[in-house]
């Protein structure tokens, strides 16, 4: 290859870039005005936990006080503390602070295909599938325009994943690790939900030390292992620290952690029936105090992407066996990548079972949101599995079609008739 | 087509909805339902059921309650029924117009809880049903108060207390959603945060930039290699 030829090739590359990066700006800000026109339709007060947040928010910027009435610990009304001083009347109030949760929602888009960008990089399909997936999931952007602290805690549960990726793709430095212990202690401090991911810290880390060590030698190995362990365990300490102090404030109480919750138990809740179609509904679309589901087809919309997906991760399975050979295909480092991708999706399955057991039957599908990105991730690889790379734009154009045809049809056919 | 006009795109966004929040919608008007009835306890669950004949809009009703068990597992659901002329309590079938339900784990353990549902213009030749049920059984206890203050000074609708005679006893406002928690009692309803124009607009926005997407993609990638071979050509020359 000659120097222009190179020289050549990056500039297709950057140009490829901007055009990506371009297309992802766009889905955020068709996500920025989907989220308004949930914010702007739905009445006060018709979203989970609503009253309770407001209230709040207009204790904390109004008095100055900080009173915890949903349980959750301060940072979200803090936040919205800001929007809420910038509106006027009650309605500006309200419309403000539930926009404040549609960028927080945009960011998330933004952090969904940044990881993808470093997991896919030679499949454009699998890198802008995700964001796609996140941006127009219904459900999503009408959490993210309500008042509830889901959004920021969804922001930080995938920036701290993007980080982790990040941390696992490249050689760790201290900057990343202080980027990662920061964001759990914010995530942390959103809702207490994210304790769920902060295990995930310790995988992230073998795998950034195995590859670095391989490269560096044992020392390295070392060094690294003690100073990242130091550090992971002061996040959980300052965290636990802060979740105690803000227990503390809470006239409730948070609901007690029942850690040591039988698997048998948590098995006896999965295999409920319903429950598993009851989190699937509730994942992509169910609106109002989860008492306004979308219409069939639109589930059967989403349980066909969905099946594609899966067929598209098996066959990607597959194919990757055949070509690097199983045994390496589930060694080395891919071995630990393995595991942390089978804890996450385990403490997954975990925490909302865990969560039913807490709520009494209370479980909602918005609790795997902490895990949006990933999931996302994985749907957008599955899909673009089934497609040949260079029809990769009308196969985009098509999903993203259709998601916003789901979409705004069930704005202006479901919800808005349903309060208007 | 680049990152310039994009932001300039969305800072036209933002400020559009800027603009139209400054536009508050005119509070709707709304009309306070009169009501007289009776209370039967309900044949099914737990719960009971306000027959009543109104005129006027109803889009909810609420409940004031005290959760005495912490074991608090099921529903509680709020529905208004019409019954059919000629009906009678033994063997109604009601058409239902309009239900909402919450989840028991959801309620603080003591409080105020208001159903809201679609406005539904009441006929006062008509005879309605406002039925609370619940799923819970006796033995989780689960117990509901009543008590006689009003917090809607010109809209109590039923006076006094009704129980079923089981476990569950409620109070029922017959006015429309939570706002009178906030103050919002003035513009009360169910209303948009936004006018009907802002929401419209958004809309078109929405389909606009959705199209902008969609296109962007439809439309083939201007190839760098067609602007380059020229001048690699050129160099070679």
């Amino acid at each position: 290859m000659t120097r222009i030829d190179r020289l050549h090739d990056r500039r297709l590359d950057a140009q490829s870039l901007k055009r990506e990066r371009y297309l992802v700006i766009l889905m955020i800000l068709v996500g920025l005005i989907e989220g308004a026109v949930f914010a702007a339709v739905t009445p006060a007060w018709r979203a989970p936990d609503e009253p309770q947040y407001f209230k709040e928010i207009e204790s904390l910027a109004g008095k100055g006080e900080f009173k915890s009435l949903t349980g959750h610990p301060p940072l979200y009304p803090v936040l919205a503390s800001i929007p809420y001083l910038l509106g006027g009347s009650l309605l500006k109030k309200i419309f403000l602070v539930r926009f404040a949760g549609v960028l927080f929602n945009s960011l998330t888009v933004w952090f969904t295909y940044k990881a993808a960008f470093i997991l896919f990089q030679e499949r454009r399909l699998a890198i802008l599938i995700p964001p796609a997936l996140v941006a127009f999931n219904p459900q999503f952007n009408f959490i993210g325009a309500s008042i509830n602290s889901d959004a920021l805690l969804i922001l930080f549960s995938t920036l701290f994943f993007y980080l982790g990726i990040k941390v696992m793709k490249s050689s760790m430095n201290l900057r990343q690790g202080s980027a990662l212990a920061s964001v759990a202690l914010l995530g942390v401090l959103s809702k207490q939900r994210f304790f769920v991911i902060l295990p995930l810290y310790l995988p992230v880390i073998a795998v950034s030390v195995y590859r670095r060590s391989r490269q560096e030698g044992k020392a390295m190995m070392k060094k690294g292992i003690g100073m990242w362990s130091a550090v992971g365990g002061l996040v959980l300490l300052a965290a636990l620290i802060l979740v105690f102090l803000v227990t503390s404030l809470a006239p409730t109480g948070f609901p007690k952690l029942e850690v040591l919750t039988s698997l048998e138990k948590v098995w006896s809740i999965l295999t409920l029936p319903g429950f598993l179609p009851k989190l699937f509904f509730e994942f992509w679309g169910y609106f109002d105090w989860l008492s306004l589901p979308m219409r069939n087809g639109t589930y059967i919309y989403f349980l066909f992407l969905t099946g594609l997906a899966a067929i598209g991760i098996l066959l990607a399975g597959l194919r990757r066996a055949a070509r690097l050979g199983l045994i390496k295909a589930l060694t080395g480092w891919r071995a630990v990548a393995w595991i942390t991708f089978l804890a996450a999706l385990s403490l997954a399955v975990y925490a909302v079972a865990q969560y039913y057991i807490q709520m009494g039957g209370g479980a909602q599908g918005r609790y795997l949101f902490i895990a949006i990105g990933p999931i996302a991730l994985i749907l957008g690889r599955g899909l673009s599995e089934l497609v040949p790379g260079r029809y990769w734009r009308p196969a985009l154009a098509v999903i993203i079609l259709s998601l916003l045809a789901v979409n705004f049809s069930e704005i202006v056919f479901r919800v808005i008739p349903y309060y208007y | 087509m680049n990152l310039k006009r994009v932001l300039i795109a969305i800072s036209i966004t933002l400020i559009g909805i800027s603009v139209t929040i400054l536009d508050p919608p005119t509070p709707a008007v709304v009309v306070q339902p009169r009501f007289s009835g009776t209370t039967q306890p309900t044949y099914r669950g737990h719960g009971f059921t306000q027959i009543f004949k109104a005129s006027g809009w109803i889009s909810g009703a609420g409940v004031d309650f005290n959760l005495g068990e912490r074991n608090r597992r099921g529903r509680v659901r709020c529905s208004i029924s019409e019954v059919p002329s000629g009906g009678s309590p033994g063997n109604w079938r009601q058409r239902l117009l309009a239900e909402d339900s919450v989840d028991i784990s959801r309620l603080p353990r003591r409080g105020h809880w208001v159903f809201s549902f679609r406005p539904i213009e009441l006929d006062p030749q008509k005879t309605y049903t406002l039925a609370i049920e619940s799923d819970v059984g006796k033995k989780e206890q689960f117990t509901l108060f009543a008590e006689h203050r009003s917090v809607y000074p010109e809209g109590s609708l039923f006076q006094g207390d009704v129980r079923s005679g089981d476990t569950l006893s409620f109070r029922i406002y017959g006015m429309p959603s939570a706002f009178d928690l906030y103050r919002l009692i003035d513009s009360g309803g169910v209303q948009p945060i936004l006018s009907a124009s802002g929401i419209i607009a958004l809309l078109v926005a929405f389909l606009f930039a959705g199209g902008l997407l969609v296109g962007t993609l439809l439309v083939p990638e201007p190839a760098v290699a067609r602007r380059r071979r020229p001048s690699r050509r050129a160099g070679r020359h």
